[in-house]
């Protein structure tokens, strides 16, 4: 199966002009193909039913207001579509499958380095080390079924890839640093549809 | 959103604003920094006291706060004052107008984080072609007042941006490697006009100063003007000027009868 559009899930608490500009156009702009973008409370399954995909966006440091959302969304574990998750996707795919949300001692803003493990699902081939931008005060723990693609000194769970479907998470911005990845992704989770695993 | 918007008078400060405003949240007030440091590494430098006609123009209040414009002192300045307001003001977030700047908006975000005020950058990532395309199109007048890059020579130093002079950033982007939205420093602006304004910018008097490839406009003398006004003054008479700043002789009559009946003890209403 092809991937020809994309759902891209507002995970920010007011779906206004500025968290759209900032959490979600820059993602759609990152996108090789159609997208559309509406708020999480209003993500449900028959939203996604026109979709081949979904990306569930960040949203601001101090919005926690997506983790009211964690039951509405549990559908999203049978899907067979590919989802993936950044910051807070990242955290609403790892509650929907299991997993918990931690509190950090420090948030983590800005640019570090992230080490790419062996297993690297969809990142960059030729790369060890990745520069990411990082706006979150959480961490994840991994989900059952679920495994580290990377890790850096602050989160060993930096990038995250279901075992046999199409569904990861980055804690990290690549709207920002790493555009690529969106790309990456699509074909990653293409390739496992294709391979039905 | 009850906001405090970060604010330097250039084309991204004013935009960033606008569209908290057109998004519905209340603008307490601008906050400027203004580093004595002319190399700051966050703040916005030339003609940043003028930032008080924009502000007098959207009708916001404005607070210039003076800082150092070294590195530490400068987040330390802008964390207290952003301490205040919340205090004060009870500003409830921020607006920056952070475009590509992850050393910028990486700060911010954390004094932000650190004071439990939200941070909106709603021109984050937007490309040049587009953030550029945005301003023209809403109507913005944005002039260059610094420039400190291969290819913009004096030609750019107080132009106004249209169309053809954003072709030929862009092309310059190709050929020198540039921001054409001035994200290294390339350039600085200066918004003189946007839908927020009630009355434009109308810079008579500047002094360009040229130091190796960085030249800077500062201005001199500067005043609000309305818009139907503005295009009888001839720019080469700068005495006529002043003509504009003299109260609309109705409303002077009104005052004057409001006075005489004043002062003969009758009601004024």
């Amino acid at each position: 199966m092809m991937i020809h559009s994309v759902l891209v899930v507002n995970c920010s608490r007011d779906n206004d002009l500025l968290s759209v500009r900032e959490f979600v156009w820059p993602i759609q702009r990152s996108l090789p193909v159609p997208s559309k973008a509406i708020p999480l409370r209003a993500f449900t399954e028959k939203s996604l039913q026109s979709f081949d995909a979904v990306i569930l966006s960040g949203c601001q440091l101090l919005d926690n207001d997506y983790l009211k959302y964690v039951k509405k969304i549990s559908w999203l574990k049978n899907s067979e579509r590919p989802v993936l998750g950044v910051c807070a996707g990242q955290q609403l795919v790892s509650l929907v499958y299991g997993g918990k949300v931690l509190d950090m001692k420090q948030p983590c803003v800005g640019v570090h380095s992230i080490v790419v493990r062996k297993n690297r699902a969809f990142l960059d081939g030729s790369l060890s080390t990745l520069n990411v931008y990082g706006l979150h005060s959480h961490t994840i723990t991994l989900p059952t079924g679920f495994a580290s693609a990377a890790y850096s000194s602050l989160n060993p769970n930096e990038v995250i890839f279901h075992a046999t479907r199409p569904v990861a998470g980055v804690s990290f911005h690549p709207e920002v640093l790493n555009k690529g990845l969106f790309p990456s992704f699509l074909t990653w989770a293409e390739d496992r549809l294709h391979s039905g695993k | 959103m009850r906001l405090a918007c970060l604010f330097s008078g250039g084309k991204d400060s004013v935009y960033a604003l606008h569209l908290a405003k057109y998004a519905g949240h209340e603008i307490s007030c601008l906050v400027a920094m203004r580093p004595q440091n002319t190399e700051s590494f966050l703040f916005h430098v030339p003609n940043i006291d003028w930032t008080k006609l924009q502000a007098e123009s959207m009708g916001f209040p404005l607070l210039i706060v003076q800082t150092s414009g070294q590195k530490s002192q400068e987040m330390k300045d802008l964390k207290r004052v952003l301490s205040e307001l919340k205090q004060k003001n009870k500003i409830e977030g921020v607006v920056t107008g952070a475009v590509f700047s992850t050393y910028q908006a990486s700060r911010i975000q954390k004094i932000c984080f650190e004071l439990g005020l939200f941070c909106y950058n709603p021109l984050w990532q937007t490309s040049p072609a587009s953030h550029w395309h945005e301003l023209l199109v809403n109507g913005f007048e944005v002039i260059l007042t610094s420039v400190a890059a291969q290819g913009l020579d004096n030609e750019w130093l107080g132009k106004k941006m249209d169309e053809n002079a954003v072709h030929v950033l862009r092309s310059l982007e190709k050929k020198h490697g540039l921001s054409s939205i001035g994200e290294g420093g390339e350039f600085e602006s200066f918004v003189v006009n946007a839908p927020l304004f009630a009355k434009k910018i109308y810079i008579s008097n500047y002094h360009d100063e040229w130091k190796g490839l960085q030249g800077t406009r500062h201005i001199l003398r500067a005043q609000l003007v309305d818009e139907h006004l503005r295009k009888k003054i001839n720019p080469s008479q700068k005495a006529s000027v002043k003509k504009i700043r003299v109260k609309p002789k109705k409303l002077v009559k009104k005052k004057r009868v409001k006075a005489k009946r004043a002062k003969h003890g009758r009601n004024s209403r």
